[in-house]
């Protein structure tokens, strides 16, 4: 084995000897390789191959732009399949220094993160689940879906749960005029299953949900 | 920890109402040794640059004294 | 079957089966290939190119010290060079929503964040980084802190290997080659799979989309394939966006979900292997490995059986968090419905076991005793651990051990073929006192500071807990939070910057030391008297040291803040 150990040298200066070039160099050139290089060659590739999702997966109906797949939206209205809680906030417009709730702000992502015992929490789900089961002409002691009144992590979460999809059908077809099980069958067909039937819960895909059922009240004129 | 600020954090209210002197010790005595500005602002130029100065003061001084445990490591 | 296994359960099981058959797997031809790469002699034509730029010599054989040193500045000064990006962004052209610089002390605690492998974040991504700083601060001290990690892991290892030997190797070398033969080839490859699942991957920095409703959505976009590769692998665990991996874009399938838990554990648990066959002893690997194996189990158990029983308190609202056909149940609050509670218990326990800190949940929202578990995990740093530390953090107790069993049976301790002595011990010892010296004594100065109370979201225990959350997670070099507590002040910018840079260089650089020192020593003969490491017996006492002391050290922390509150909330009592 090589020995390379300074001996003539007082300890200290032996073992940093050297040694300015490598460090100032190392942080200006890995910069350059691992911040600048490497997403840059990334990117490149990702457009080149993936470019639909690479851009965010946006979906456009007669020109607009109307969301993305993977970002859910805040629902009110009753003829559309309203999505989980959701925690987001953002300025007020009248005066931007205030900040108020903004469900589904997917400028500033952001959970509510109560604890288990958190009053403002059981507040916060009583009150929703009240509104839930007003809204959807349920018992005022009816069980509600726990992914219906509890906030998501994102504030942004794309999918309901399959039991609170079918709470729902109920209003959005009577507010639409559509038969029962038609706005059931489209349900199902905007579930997904578990990824390769292993991975995840089955969730409902709100959003392409309601794209679809918009599509189906266009389309019904022409089919009668 | 006393058991006052374990009352205090448990129940949310300031039963002892001292300053954490020692901290802000440091900061007004690393403002005073830097001879421009007077506002601790960091969003205006003179402010930033006190701050500035005592954070890259406080990051040399853990590196120098983490090189001083190499260098002082086998005389433990 | 006799026994009736409910379906969830059932569910939980066919999920996790693939991560750990998988991990084993890729632990043998990554464990393998990293061995390679550390002892290898040749230098592919980019890294001679890239030692010339540097002017390093690579056939130096450094002394633990010129290693240590090398390590230790060189990150310095990448962790200065990345406090004056994010000081400087506003003044950097390039963003169109023309966001404010970091203050001095959030960039502070940035900085010392990502180059400490950290990645505690006080700020939100997606509100307070251009896509440049993203890439040029973020994604580059990521890279580096992760490979300053598995270097230093490769360093040790190779001074365990060596008898008489001066030095340890070269840190240019160990830290370029895992840089080019390591983490950029399988960071680059992984991204273009998550583009493909659909994470974006562009330099536009924002979209505006008009909703079905009829009102503006600001959807933010940005170079986040990229991004999430390396800080899983690595372990770094930071965000893009302010929801970090439970954000859509960041995670947007079980699978990609899957595939960020096996990044995690790739190294941590591949370094096992390399371990074992850089010290010719691939038995010791193979048992570090179950040592790591066995707690993350326990760990895992205790999480997801928490989550799975939801939180008593909302049943008497009328919610049904029961399992079904139809739903997936459970404490939802905090947690996303494409991964349900069975893949985010799954994630959190990875999460803390590999010290990434990247969260698919709220670690705020678990039941008391899953937030037990993840703060156990990050307490006891070692349940895998993080790139690099967590191997050389087991190792660590492996001749703490050593050292105890051998007191027991009155003998010089022994660990792979050479005796341990007090210089060494006293090294160990300063290694595993620096992390419980840090968390309990940064939580205790936060406690008495007079505006913790302020930046705290929740009252009771569980105020305590997220400021607790806030020190080990700092200190173990971990990131994630109980993100009730508002972090984002110059007092708690300040300490948990200090905590994350005692955590990450006082407990690394002594055990650096100790890896110079056991190259320097000679071999001593085993003999009859010799306590084998690789042996079910010594796995089984270096567990149960890892827990006693852990356990010792941190209960009565423990016992003021989640336990206290599991006691609450059984009792029904909100705060």
């Amino acid at each position: 084995m090589k020995n390379v150990e300074a001996t003539s040298a007082s300890p200290a200066t032996s073992i940093i000897s050297g040694m300015t070039r490598p460090v100032l160099m190392s942080a200006a050139f890995f910069m350059v390789v691992t911040g600048i290089l490497y997403p840059l060659a990334t990117t490149a590739t990702a457009q080149l191959l993936f470019r639909r999702p690479a851009q965010g997966n946006l979906i456009a109906k007669d020109g607009q732009l109307v969301g993305s797949r993977l970002i859910g939206q805040y629902f009110t209205q009753p003829q559309y399949f309203h999505g989980r809680p959701s925690a987001t906030s953002g300025p007020n417009p009248d005066d931007r220094s205030r900040m108020i709730d903004q469900p589904y702000n997917a400028a500033a992502s952001t959970a509510s993160n109560q604890g288990v015992l958190s009053r403002k929490l059981l507040a916060a789900v009583a009150e929703r689940a009240r509104i839930y089961r007003e809204q959807n002409g349920l018992a005022p002691d009816a069980q509600v879906p726990v992914d219906a009144v509890t906030a998501s992590a994102s504030g942004l979460d794309p999918h309901i749960s399959r039991a609170n999809a079918r709470l729902q059908t109920i209003r959005v077809a009577a507010a639409r005029g559509m038969p029962e099980q038609e706005v059931a069958a489209l349900v199902e067909r905007n579930t997904t299953q578990r990824q390769f039937g292993i991975l995840g819960e089955p969730a409902v895909h709100v959003l392409e949900l309601n794209l679809a059922l918009d599509d189906a009240v266009a389309a019904r004129p022409a089919a009668q | 920890m006393s058991p006052q600020n374990l009352c205090r954090i448990y129940m949310g209210n300031t039963l002892w109402d001292g300053e954490f002197t020692g901290f802000r010790w440091i900061l007004r005595r690393g403002h005073r040794a830097v001879p421009f500005g007077n506002g601790t602002d960091p969003q205006t130029i003179r402010g930033a640059s006190m701050w500035d100065l005592l954070y890259i003061m406080l990051t040399v001084a853990f590196f120098a004294l983490a090189t001083g445990l190499i260098l002082g490591l086998d005389r433990l | 079957m006799e026994m009736h296994v409910p379906d969830d359960i059932r569910q939980f099981i066919l999920q996790f089966t693939p991560v750990l058959a998988i991990m084993t797997g890729l632990v043998v031809i990554v464990g393998k290939w990293m061995a390679h790469l550390f002892t290898s002699p040749t230098h592919h034509v980019l890294e001679r190119g890239t030692y010339r730029i540097l002017g390093v010599d690579p056939a130096e054989n450094m002394s633990w010290k010129r290693y240590g040193a090398a390590l230790l500045l060189s990150n310095a000064a990448m962790m200065m060079l990345g406090y004056l990006i994010l000081r400087l962004q506003r003044h950097l052209p390039g963003d169109p929503l023309e966001r404010a610089s970091q203050t001095p002390d959030l960039a502070f605690n940035t900085a010392a964040s990502f180059i400490t492998n950290t990645n505690w974040q006080s700020y939100s991504g997606e509100a307070s980084l251009s896509n440049f700083s993203q890439m040029a601060v973020i994604t580059f001290l990521m890279s580096v802190s992760a490979a300053t990690g598995v270097a230093a892991a490769g360093g040790f290892t190779r001074g365990l290997s060596r008898m008489g030997s001066s030095g340890i190797g070269s840190y240019w070398v160990d830290f370029t080659r895992v840089l080019y033969r390591l983490l950029l080839p399988l960071c680059f490859i992984m991204a273009i799979v998550y583009v493909w699942q659909g994470i974006p991957q562009t330099l536009d920095a924002d979209v505006i989309v008009t909703t079905l409703e009829g009102s503006r959505q600001r959807i933010i976009l940005g170079p986040v394939a990229s991004f999430e590769t390396i800080k899983h692998i690595g372990t770094n665990g930071g965000g893009f966006f302010g929801v970090n991996a439970a954000h859509p874009f960041e995670n947007p399938t079980p699978l990609t979900n899957t595939l960020h838990m096996l990044g995690m554990l790739l190294i941590p648990s591949a370094l096992t292997c390399a371990f074992g066959s850089m010290i010719k002893r691939p038995p010791q690997g193979w048992f570090f490995f179950g040592a790591f194996l066995a707690m993350f189990l326990g760990f895992l158990t205790l999480i997801y059986s928490a989550e799975r029983a939801g939180n008593p308190l909302l049943a008497p609202l009328g919610v049904d968090q029961n399992p079904g056909a139809w739903q997936g149940g459970g404490n939802m609050e905090g947690k996303e419905l494409r991964f349900g509670v069975i893949q985010s218990s799954l994630f959190a326990a990875v999460t803390t076991a590999a010290t990434t800190g990247s969260v698919d949940s709220m670690h705020a929202s678990y039941t008391p005793l899953g937030g037990l578990a993840l703060l156990g995990q990050m307490m006891l740093n070692n349940v895998f651990g993080g790139d690099g530390v967590g191997l050389i953090n087991l190792v660590a107790y492996a001749i703490l051990t050593v050292f105890l069993a051998g007191m027991m049976i009155g003998r010089t301790p022994e660990f792979l073929g050479r005796k341990v002595e007090a210089r060494e011990m006293k090294y160990v010892m300063l290694a595993v006192l620096a992390h419980p010296f840090s968390i309990l004594g940064f939580t205790a100065i936060a406690c008495l500071a007079p505006s913790s109370a302020d930046s705290l979201a929740n009252m009771g225990p569980h105020g305590f807990s997220e400021i607790l959350y806030a020190y080990v997670s700092g200190t173990a070099n971990n990131g994630s939070a109980f993100a009730g507590l508002g972090a984002d002040t110059p007092f708690f910018n300040t300490t948990i910057g200090l905590s994350m840079l005692i955590g990450r260089y006082f407990t690394l650089l002594p055990m650096i030391a100790v890896a110079g020192v056991m190259a320097s020593k000679k071999n001593a003969p085993e003999s009859p008297g010799t306590l084998a490491t690789a042996t079910p017996l010594f796995t089984a006492l270096l567990i149960s040291v890892i827990l006693l002391s852990g356990g010792l050290t941190f209960l009565p922390a423990l016992a003021l803040g989640p336990i206290v509150e599991h006691l609450l909330m059984l009792a029904g009592r909100p705060f």
